[in-house]
Order: C-alpha cells, then structure tokens, then sequence
C-alpha cells in the first residue's frame, strides 16, 4: 500500500539520497531557462512600450508646433477676416460720403434712412463731437457715453476714420462705424455683426482649427486659462466645460507639459503648450497600440497556459494510471551509471508508451499557439490598419465638405459684398462722370487706344464707330483712390462698345467682345442689357493669381458741344434735358459697364484648402499609408495618388482591380499590388469619389510583430520541456510501475460499467448503455480510461476558456472593457467574403450562440425536469428548438457574413424543397433521419438494436444509412429513412428466458424444490448470468407438456448464447433428478414385455461427472475473453 | 468577514468624529470655511462638478489639515455677506479675497498676508480713456460692500485729480467729488455694464479683474492700494493664533509661493 499512494512524478523527496539528482537537474535546468525566457520577454515589452510611449510623445511634440502655427494662421486669419469685413463698411461709409456731398449741413432722418438703403446698412446717425445726434436713423444709442468716444474722437484725427468696434447687447453684437463729414460731424454706421462675428468665429474657431489638426487616435484640445473652461475638447463632449474638474489637474497648465492625461476613461499621452491665453494639447490614445499588444500576449499566454496545461495533465494522468495498473511502460535508458556495488544502474530513462500518446497533444498544442497567436495578430493589426483607413476615407470626405462649405459661404459673402460694392461705384461714377474723366494735365495720363484689327481686317478697338481715335485715362487719381478705399485690385470704366474708358491701371487696354467663349462674355451681357450685373467665380488668372471679376452696368451721358468735341454730363443735367430745362446741346444716354476685380487672400487659402489634393495630402493612414481618390468612370481615373506620374491615368491601368471599386457604394477591403508592392486597400464611395486607404502589407505585422516568433518559441520550448519532463524517469521509479503489476485491479476499474465492445478496427472500447447516453449519468473520475480523463480535464478548462472569452466579448460589446479588434469586428465597415474580420465575426457569433443556447437549455432543463414527464418531455422538445434553431440561423449567417447572397439561398432552398418534393425526397428524409439520429442519439456505433426482425451490433451510422452487422457477422444497410420501430437492447441488462417443459403428471412441488436447489449453483458455473437464474413458474399448460419459465439477467451480448447454456443446465437438472421432459412418442407396443432397459441406476453418475466436466470446460472457454482486467 | 468588520470600524470612528465635533471639539471635526464662489483662481465653484477650486480653496484646506481637521465645508460667501456670516458664526473663517483695513482689523482677527493683490482698472478701449486723469467726472463701477471705490477715490484724491474729501462717511453712491461711483451685486453685472457704457470703468482687485479681460479691454497703467489678502477670523477666536500659525508655516515652507505658481498660469 506503501508504494500504491506514491506519487510518481512528485515523488522527488523519494530521492533524498541522491541530492543531485539528473533529473531533478534537468527540471532545474529547464525552469531556468523558461524564467529566462519569460523575463526576456517581458524585459521587450517594457522597453517596446517604453519606446512607443517614447515615440508617441516625440510625434505630438512635432505636431503640437504645427497646430500652434496653424493657430497662429487661424488668428492672423481672423484679423485679416475681421479688417476685410471693416474695410467693406468704411468704403461704404466714404462712399457715401463722395455720394451725398453736404450731408453734414442738410441731414434728416428721411435722408439718413436713404443712405442707409442705398449702403446696406443697418442704423445709421449724425453726431458731433459732443455725442449730441442731429439725426439717426434705427439708432437708439446714447453717443454721449464715453463707450462711443472712439467715434467722436477719432473721426476728428487725420484719418478721420474712427477704429471699428463692437458691443455686445444682449440683441446681438453691433459693430459701429464713423466717418468725419464737414468740419463738425460724425457720420456713424451701425451693423449687426452677430453673423459676421459668428462666422468668423466659426472659421477660426478652436473647433475649425482644431478640428483639422488631428489624426485617427490623436485630438488636439484647447483649455482657456482664463476660466479653466475646454475651448475645445471633442472627448466626451467637453467642450465649454470646467477643465479642472474634468481631467486636467491645474499642474498641467504650465508653460509647457509632458504627460499622461484621462479623459472619457481613456488615457492620453499628452503634450501641452501655452497660447495666447489657453493651453494647447496634443493628445495620442495611449493604450491603443499598447492595448493591442497586451492583449496579444495576453491571449497567447493564455493558450500558452491552457496548451502547457492539457499535455502536463495529459502525461500525469497516463503515468498515474500505469502506476496504478501496474502497467510496465516502454522505456530507453539514456544514461547508466555504476553504484557503489559495482552493478548497473540506470540514471535516467524515456518513457516511450507516454511519449508515443503525449507527442500528439503536444505537436497540436504547439500548433495551436502558433495558429492562434497568427491569427489575434492579425486580426489586431488588420482591424486597426483597417479602423485607420476608415476614418481616413470618411475624414477626407468631412473635410472636402467642410472646407468646401467655408469656402462657399465666404465665396458668397465676397460676392455679394463686392457686388454691392460695385453697384455703388457704378452710381457714384454715373452722378458724378468728372471723376473719371478728369484727367490731371500733369500725369500725363491720357491715351490714344492702340488700334486692332480682327483676321478680316474690320477695327475691333482703337477706334470709334465713327472712325474717331479712342483715348482712354489710366492711372486715373480717383480710381486710384477707390480701389485703395474699397480694397479693389482694379476698376476699368467700358463704354458702351466695350472699350476702355478709364483704369486705375497703367497703360491698361481691354476690350468687351461679345464672343460667348470669352471669359468676358458675362460682360459683354450686361453692355447688351442682357443683364445688370456679373459676377464671375473666382478663378486663377493669366499673371498666376487668383482673382476674380464683378461687374455693374453704369450710365454715361454725353453732349456733343458746338466745336463738335464730345462732352460728359452728370445725370443731373439728362434729366434737366428730360425737363426741358437744359440749353446746351443733345444729351445722349450710353450704357457702360464698371468692372472691377478683388483677390482677397483669406478666400483664396479657404479656396485652397478645399481642394482634393490639399485634403489628401494632408490625411495620413497608418503611418506609411496613402490616400487614393478615382473617379467613378468604368475606368477609374486617378484624381489623386501620392505618386504624382498616376493622376490622370486609370487606376486599372495602374494595377488596382476592378473589384476595389463598387459601384454599388460598398466597401471594399482587399489586397492589391501596385509597383511591386502589396497593399491593403480599403475603397469607399465618398460624394462621387472612391477614395481608397491604402497601407502596405508589410506593416501588418509591425504592431507587436516582433513578439510572435518570441512567443512561439517560448511555448515550443515550454511545451517540449513539459513532454520530456513527462517522459523521463529516473533510477529506481521503475521499481513502482512493477510493485503493482499482476495486482488485482477489478477495485480501480468499475465492474459495473458492463460493455466492452469490440470495434470494427480491433480495438476494445468500453461503452455505457445507450440509456446511460441518454440520462447523462456521470462514469466516476476513477472508472475513466486515461482518455477519458484527459477528454474530461480538456473540455473543462476549453469550456473555461470559452465562457471566459465570451464574458470577454460580452463586456467589450457592452463597453465595459475595451477590445478594439472586438468593437471594430462588431461595429467596423468592412466587406463581406472570406476575411479574418468575417471569420472572427463568425466564430464570435458561434461563440455567443453556442454559450447562449447552452444557457438557455440549462434554464429550461432546470425548470422543467421537476415538474412532470410531460414537461420534460416539453423542455427536451424546447431544447431541440433552440439547439437546431440556433445551429441553422448561425450557419445561415455565417454563409451571409462569408459573403454568399443568402437572399437567393433562402430562395433555392424554397427551390429546393421542389426538388425534393419531385424526386430526392427519399434522400433528404434519410438526411434528416441520419441528423436527427446522430444529433438524438437514438443508438450509437456499438449499441445492439432490433430493426424490425433483425438484430445486430450497429457498425456505422452515416448521414444517409446505418450499417447493422448480425451475430453471425453479415451487415444489413438500412436506409435511416426506415430504422423506425427501432429497439435499443443496449440497456443496463436483458433477461435471457427459457421454457422447459415437464410432463403431465411429474409432482410440480417437487420440480420447483429442485430448481430452487440447483439454480444457484447454475449461477456459479455460468459466469454471465448477473442474476438469478429465476424460476418464473408455469408459463402454459400445453397440449402436451407443463410449461415452465426461467429466466436469467445478463448482458444483451450474452443472452442467446446464455439461453442455451440455461437450456442445457436445465435439461442436465432434469436427468439428474429424473424428471422428465416430454416428447411426442410413438409408442410400439411389443408382446415380450420382460425385456423393458432399465437405466436408472448408472446414469445419475455419469451425468454428474460430464456435468461436472462440461462446466468446467465452460468455464475456460468462456472465462478467458471476459478478463475484466 | 474582514471587510465588515473594517466597514464597522469606520463606522464607529465616523461616529466618534461626529461626536467630537458635536461637543465643539475640533479634532477630526470639520472645518467652516467662507470662500469666493465666483473669483477665478482664487475660489470658484462649478455647478456641473460641484467643487469649489482655487488657491483659497488649496489653503483653507492646507490650513485645515494643519489645525488637524478631518475637512472642509466651503461656505461661498459674498464681499457683501462674509462679515455677517463671520459674526453670526455660520463659518469658521473666512478665505474670500478679504483685504486687510483698519476698519475690519478692528472687527476681526487677520492672520499674516497670504497673498497681495493691487486694485487696478479696467476700461473699454473704445472709450479712449488711457490714464486716471481721465477718469475724472467718468462713472465707475464697483462691487457694492468692497473698499475699492473709497481706495480708489483717496487715490486720485492723492493725485489731485479730484479735489481731496473727507474718508468718514464715505459711501461709494454718494460720493460726487469729481468721479461717480455705481455699485454692482456681482462682477459679472459690471462687466456688462462696462460693456454697454453705462458705467466708464470698472476698479477692482486686480486678480478679478484679470476675470473679465478681453480683447477691446485695456488696464489704465496704474496699480494701487496694496490689498493684502488674510485669513480672516472672529474676533478673539481661539482659531486666530492657530491660523495665524499655520498662514505661517504655509508661507515659509513656500507652500503659498507653490499655490501662487499653481494658480497664476
């Protein structure tokens, strides 16, 4: 008993008297090595993550100086925004004040409200020095407060242009204006500037520039040090909210910071600088690539673990039962060794029957880090390149719509301002044609046009239609003085032919053709009076700038004088003319045309940034990504690609195929090679574009690739150090296998487990009933074969691992934990097909389903096994449901999910069901009786059944038929569609049951005292019976016998055979005691009547000693084969 | 087993501590103190986050944890209500941007300066007033209780920018010797008052005043009348000499300094 409770393998305090074991040695040796190997690994990721936080803080020190220029950009921009809006309202006010000379001695209201609509003002007043209002118009205000002291003051410099500022009302934001008029007075312009103020605010916001300054995992957020409010924060919608209590510890706000910042729960490698009053961070995600690789080894640690596990528990279990059943392994002696008697001695031994069943495991669980751990690799690097190339798609397309946005509001605001503007021009011009026409006799400024003739020779400009030379003024003093006022670029006075009339320009001729492919042509409309204003897109010009043109129609009137010289006249005098009242010569009313052109600078770097080429370039992927914009042709035009040779050729052509670009607006997610080089693609269809992420496969395996092969490694070698550990013994362990061997073990195995089958291929197996099968009885740890342990250890830590990964799964979907490759699996846009983020999804969703039925058949079992048979039966019916249920809609999403349009195979299974009904129903019946078979478990391969009259060993159960093979070894094919009325005999026991008959007249009593006296001892000599026999009494009374039942428990396999031994030792029983067994006799009646045998004496003897042989006979026979060792 | 009885051990301690406070004992009990609720960097509080945060607010607790309280209940108290609450008792000092005077050291127990702070102005750019001599006949607005309108008065009296006045009596609405004074229930009132011209300045501590600085601001280049800043307790409370220690401490250990570092940007 001693020797039985040692345990082999922690039987080391056995070796007391050797210290030094080899063994010991060798364990010692490998635990070295694994440590070292495991602080190896870990002393990587410390520095790996030291390095990428390293990295994190170096990259957003870079970017945080491009978003503080880029917020120095968004101020200067305000500025130069702000100062345009003001020059528009002082141009409009000086404007006014060439329109409405005079204005400072006869003003009223009415005149006032005039001016206000003829210059698109709000409120307008007259003030003087003092504040006192001579006159206002929608101008409630109290000038004499020392607030307005900028208007009344500054009017009066040498400006005499007061500094635009603002109030803030509780109406809204008003921006006045003032201009000096005479010698005493103010003329004060009030706007609305809420709009004005808002969208400039909206452009150069910290949203706006913010906003901008970002890419995926990285924000940037702003805190005022005013208040200690986020300027900007789009974390958790933190924006306008208290800093300070809200993440950032007030030691952050320093001149500069470096650090770790939490924020919607997540940690942010943060780097900060102050800026004009608020503090500036540039934050990154810091447990995204960090996360990624802790969970990567995480799960391959785990597995690493689980498969360690499983081999160690697999060798225990299988030395344990060899010690137990004294089961001599195989075994090599590695190395020997002379102890002090001079006899050998073995050292260390390899245990080959361990080995030979451990090998397996072990090269599987091998397999199976590797193969798991590729496969979170990739998936982990996979779904975040692909997260990347997402938001890249998505961002790019936000940004065009954005910056395009701004840059159609600003364009139409441009617009319409300088439209208004040069409407006001055109009028001032048409009141008061002298000052254009006023040339100063010094400058010299007056010019004859070149004259120009078209291919058929006809004058296009030089000349009038009279033949008159055109002259026209350049460098004119008061254009000059507009444009400088109105922040204009130009101004060109047409006549009504469209020549030149006036410029500020120096020697600056162009002339208006009515050619409707000329950029002029819009001019040319409103010379035709097809039109009274123009104004043109902006659009890059012949010098290179950016610029555009807006035009009014004005009126000119001229007099021809007496001398015959042509004149100009104000209006004033056309309509004298009109009135009758003029005495000078004809007035003539010309239509001409004022151009002028702008180029403000915000609109244009707005105008820049709107572009594809600007936005693209400015979006990064993944690091050494690119972004690739095509057009929706058949062939894929290149509109953007980083390499500036492929824009403009077909991205087919190129080497993209066809399939990256959906038209259906599908996402696509492929592999594709260009120059040489794979990539992973991601394609979208963004507003009419595909635009395309693509990053190269190489850097697939960057994120935490440099520790898979390390991984690998240190399972491969933790695995082998576990087998050889299992497999080497060392000297004397020997001893232990042999100290049980020939023991009896029918106390270690379960007797009552009664079959033991003989499979097709020779092996023995041991089975449970069939009924067994289907109550679930549970075989006790120690009755298992070592298989059967291992299979039990096995399926409880995988079930562990799985409920354990799908509580994982569930708490990532909740958002409770943070698994990205989950969420993105989940929530990601990716395409359908065979991918890894399909394959995961499905074995995600099998998961869940697989627990959750799990789950839900415990709750219906636990509820309804107690209640009744029939609830039962229910709750097994319910199981079934969900079971099948389950199984189909997952195999029906994954078949979805693997891309298949399960549309048409819910269809064709419709279609299906035609065919079957047709012709292959038959077929499709045995399928489904064969699932239902293998699923219910009706019988299985070794049961003994009855299938109508034939009874036989069940060989095979295929999907379509079921293999029997009788007793006398032929095999019956059923069809499953008929093993119906199907009998299981593979139950605890059979009865086998004999009838013996005994003749009318033999004394009952006397047979049945017998029997009770003998079957006992029939037991004895007939070891398969495992009860009785019984004695059942008299089954019939026959026409010429009394029939009596026995009847015998035994195995199902046993009980034909045991009904012919129980025949015979009946019939034996019955001869001893003299009892007989009738017949049918013919009875010939002789005449000697003396001669009659008597053989009663002798027989008796004889009997018993061939009984007596015949048993033991038997019992060798029979014995041998049933060896329950 | 262990947890629930550690939980009952606290349990009894909170008990205990209550007990103590409640016989007026101080140690472990919890600290009253009145402090600024609108006043950015020295205390604010937020409604969203329910916390009040600032320099007074780091050292009343610092002050606190020295006379061995176990907290601090901030009280938000105005200029105008915090010497009420000291007389009525509903706070145990006060940390509220208090500036010493003759008048309150007379009233109250201050502990050594924590912090000084000067009185400055503010006006609208657009009213063009750049220096105190303009200021003369302007309106300017003042928190009504504070000492800044009387300060401000005796400093341009100084300068002889208005004719000299006598101090008794003073009270800033009925002041018209040559400036105007219009009293405000919060800052934020005169800041918007300042905004629509209805008042031409606006004289305040200078760290308040950094508050409602914006861009069409300007400050008139003088600073004057030293404010200096003390923990303010009841007259001949057993607290004072305690406090008066702890200030101490605080300032030479250069705690403060680290506060004012802290909280000045």
């Amino acid at each position: 008993m001693e020797t039985k409770k040692k345990s082999l393998f922690w039987s080391l305090l056995d070796d007391k008297k050797q210290k030094w074991h080899v063994r010991f040695r060798f364990i010692l040796v490998v635990s070295i090595a694994l440590v070292a190997v495991i602080l190896a690994i870990l002393v990587i990721a410390a520095v790996r993550l030291r390095s990428s936080e390293r990295h994190i803080y170096e990259t957003n020190h870079v970017r945080i100086d491009t978003v503080l220029a880029g917020l120095g950009d968004g101020v200067v921009e305000q500025g130069t925004l702000n100062e345009e809006y003001d020059r528009i309202y002082i141009a409009k006010l000086t404007n006014t004040r060439y329109n409405y000379g005079g204005i400072d001695r006869d003003i009223d209201n009415g005149l006032l409200r005039d001016i206000c609509e003829y210059a698109d003002v709000d409120s307008a007043a007259v003030i003087d020095r003092d504040g006192k209002v001579y006159a206002a118009w929608n101008c409630p205000y109290d000038f004499a407060m020392k607030r307005f002291n900028m208007l009344k003051v500054c009017a009066f410099g040498a400006e005499s242009v007061s500094q635009p500022f603002s109030i803030e009302y509780e109406d809204g934001v008003k921006r006045f204006f003032g201009q000096r008029i005479g010698s005493n007075r103010v003329l004060v312009f009030v706007e609305d500037w809420t709009d004005v103020k808002a969208n400039i605010e909206q452009m150069t916001s910290w949203e706006a520039v913010l906003r901008g300054m970002v890419s995926v995992d990285t924000v940037s957020i702003a805190i005022s040090l005013n208040d200690y409010t986020f300027l900007y924060n789009p974390i958790d919608d933190l924006t306008g909210k208290y800093a300070l209590q809200n993440g950032v510890p007030i030691e952050c706000l320093q001149e500069e910071y470096e650090g770790e910042l939490t924020f919607g729960g997540e940690t942010w490698c943060a780097v900060g600088k102050q800026w004009n009053g608020a503090m500036i961070f540039v934050m990154t995600r810091a447990n995204t690539n960090l996360s990624n690789d802790n969970l990567l080894i995480f799960l391959i640690g785990i597995v690493l673990v689980i498969a360690v596990g499983l081999v160690t528990a697999y060798g225990v279990i299988i030395n344990i039962d060899n010690v137990r059943m004294g089961t001599v392994p195989d075994f090599i002696t590695l190395l020997k060794a002379k102890d002090a008697d001079g006899r050998r001695k073995d050292l260390l031994n390899f245990n080959l029957t361990v080995a030979r069943k451990v090998l397996p495991v072990m090269i599987i669980g091998i397999l199976a880090v590797v193969l798991i751990g590729v496969y979170i690799q990739m998936l982990n690097s996979l779904s975040t390149i692909a997260y990347e190339a997402n938001w890249a798609t998505e961002e790019i397309g936000n940004k065009l719509d954005r910056n395009t946005g701004d840059a159609e509001t600003l364009n139409t605001e441009y617009k319409a301002l300088f439209l208004d503007k040069c409407v006001q021009i055109a009028r001032m011009l048409e009141e008061n044609p002298r000052y254009i026409m006023e040339f100063d006799p010094e400058e010299d400024n007056v010019h004859n046009q070149p004259v120009e003739r078209n291919e058929a020779g006809e004058i296009v400009a030089g000349l009038d239609a009279y033949g008159n030379q055109c002259w026209s003024v350049s460098e004119q003093q008061f254009l000059i003085r507009l444009c400088g006022e109105n922040s204009i670029e130009r101004i060109a006075v047409f006549d009504e032919y469209g020549r030149i009339m006036a410029t500020n320009q120096e020697d600056w001729y162009y002339t208006i053709t009515g050619d409707p492919e000329s950029q002029s042509y819009p001019f040319w409309e409103i010379l035709a009076e097809h039109r009274e204003t123009a104004a043109q897109d902006f659009a890059e010009d012949d010098e290179g700038g950016f610029s555009q043109y807006i035009g009014s129609a004005f009126y000119y009137y001229t007099v021809q004088d007496g001398d015959g010289s042509t004149g100009y006249v104000t209006r004033a005098d056309y309509e004298a003319q009109l009135a009758g009242t003029w005495s000078g010569g004809p007035i003539l009313k010309h239509r001409g045309l004022v151009q002028i052109n702008i180029s403000p600078e915000r609109l244009r770097s707005v105008l820049e940034t709107a572009t594809l080429t600007y936005v693209a370039n400015h979006t990064t992927v993944h690091g050494t990504g690119s972004i690739l914009i095509c057009d929706t042709s058949p062939e894929h035009i290149c509109i953007y690609s980083p390499d500036p040779n492929d824009i403009g050729r077909s991205a087919l052509s190129i080497g993209y195929s066809a399939e990256a670009f959906n038209e259906l607006g599908e996402m696509f997610n492929g592999i594709v090679t260009v120059g040489g080089t794979e990539y992973l693609l991601t394609t979208k269809l963004v507003d009419g574009n595909f635009i395309g992420a693509a990053v190269p496969t190489s850097t697939v395996f960057s994120t935490g690739g440099s520790f898979l092969p390390v991984v690998v490694a240190v399972s491969a070698i933790a695995l082998l150090a576990v087998f050889l550990y299992m497999c080497l013994f060392g000297a004397g362990e020997e001893q232990m296998y042999r100290d049980n061997e020939g023991a009896d073990h029918s106390r270690i195995r379960n007797e009552q487990e009664p079959f033991l089958l003989t499979m097709p291929s020779g092996k023995t197996r041991r089975v449970r009933s069939a009924a067994a099968r289907w109550d679930a009885e549970e075989v006790a740890w120690a009755d298992m074969t070592p298989e059967q342990k291992f299979g039990a250890v096995a399926k409880t830590v995988l079930s562990a691992f799985a409920i354990f990964v799908f509580l994982c799964i569930v708490a990532s979907l909740l958002g409770l934990i943070k698994i990205e490759a989950v969420n993105y699996v989940y929530d990601g846009v990716w395409s359908r097909g065979l991918n890894i983020f399909a394959l995961t999804r499905c074995i995600i969703t099998l998961l869940l389903v697989l627990v959750g039925a799990r789950l839900v058949e415990l709750v219906i079992e636990s509820a309804t096994t107690n209640i009744g048979s029939r609830a039962e039966t229910l709750g097994h019916l319910l199981s079934s449901v969900v079971r099948y249920g389950s199984a189909l809609v997952s195999i029906f999403y994954a078949l979805y999910l693997f891309g298949l349009d399960t549309n048409s195979l819910l269809a064709s299974a419709g279609i299906l069901s035609l065919i079957v009904g047709l012709g292959a129903q038959s077929m499709i019946q045995d399928i489904l009786a064969g699932l239902f078979i293998v699923f219910e478990g009706e019988f299985r391969v070794g049961d003994i059944v009855t299938v109508g009259d034939f009874r036989g060993n069940v060989l095979e159960i295929g999907l379509r038929t079921t293999k029997i093979e009788d007793p006398t070894k032929n095999i019956k094919v059923f069809n499953n569609s008929n093993l119906s009325g199907i009998i299981n005999m593979t139950k605890e026991a059979s009865y086998a049951a004999v009838d013996v008959s005994i003749e009318y007249g033999e004394s009952l009593e006397r047979v049945e005292a017998v029997l009770a006296a003998e079957l006992p001892e029939v037991k004895k000599r007939l070891p398969a019976i495992l009860d009785g026999p019984f004695y059942k009494g008299v089954s019939a009374l026959g026409q010429n016998s009394v029939d009596l039942k026995i009847t015998a428990l035994c195995k199902e396999g046993d009980r034909i055979q045991l009904c012919r031994d129980l025949y015979r030792a009946v019939y034996l029983i019955f001869n001893k005691h003299n009892i007989n067994v009738p017949f049918p006799q013919i009875t010939v009646s002789y005449l000697k009547e003396d001669e009659k045998p008597e053989p009663e004496e002798a027989k008796p003897n004889e009997v018993d000693r061939t009984l007596d042989k015949l048993s033991e006979d038997e019992e060798d026979d029979e014995e041998a084969p049933e060896d329950r060792g | 087993m262990r947890e629930r009885r550690r939980w009952a051990a606290l349990l009894l301690a909170a008990l205990s501590l209550c007990l103590l406070t409640s016989c007026g004992g101080m140690a472990g009990g919890t600290l009253k103190v009145g402090v600024k609720d609108d006043t950015t960097n020295f205390g604010l509080y937020s409604a969203e986050s329910q916390e009040y945060s600032g320099m007074e607010i780091d050292l009343a607790r610092r002050i606190a944890e020295d006379l061995g309280y176990g907290g601090v209940e901030f009280v938000t108290v105005t200029a105008a209500t915090r010497e009420d609450m000291l007389d009525r008792g509903e706070v145990d000092m006060v940390i509220a941007t208090f500036s010493k005077t003759e008048e309150r050291l007379a009233k109250y127990d201050f502990s050594t300066t924590y912090y000084t702070d000067y009185v400055g102005v503010m006006v609208e750019e657009s009213s063009l007033i750049g220096s105190l001599g303009e200021l003369k006949d302007c309106r300017v607005g003042v928190m009504s209780g504070s000492t800044h309108a009387l300060t401000l008065a005796e400093h341009m009296a100084e300068q002889g920018i208005i004719p000299a006045f006598d101090e008794d009596g003073f009270t800033p609405a009925g002041f018209d010797g040559g400036v105007t004074f219009v009293e405000y229930e919060t800052y934020a009132d005169i800041s918007r008052a300042l905004e629509y011209g209805e008042v031409d300045a606006f004289a305040a501590d200078r760290s308040i005043l950094n508050v409602y600085m914006d861009d069409g601001r300007v400050y008139l280049p003088d600073e004057f009348s030293p404010q200096e800043y003390g923990v303010c307790t009841p007259k001949g409370s057993p607290l004072s000499a305690k406090v008066e220690d702890a200030v101490l401490t605080v300032l030479e250990d250069g705690t403060m300094d680290e506060l004012v570092q802290k909280w000045r940007n």
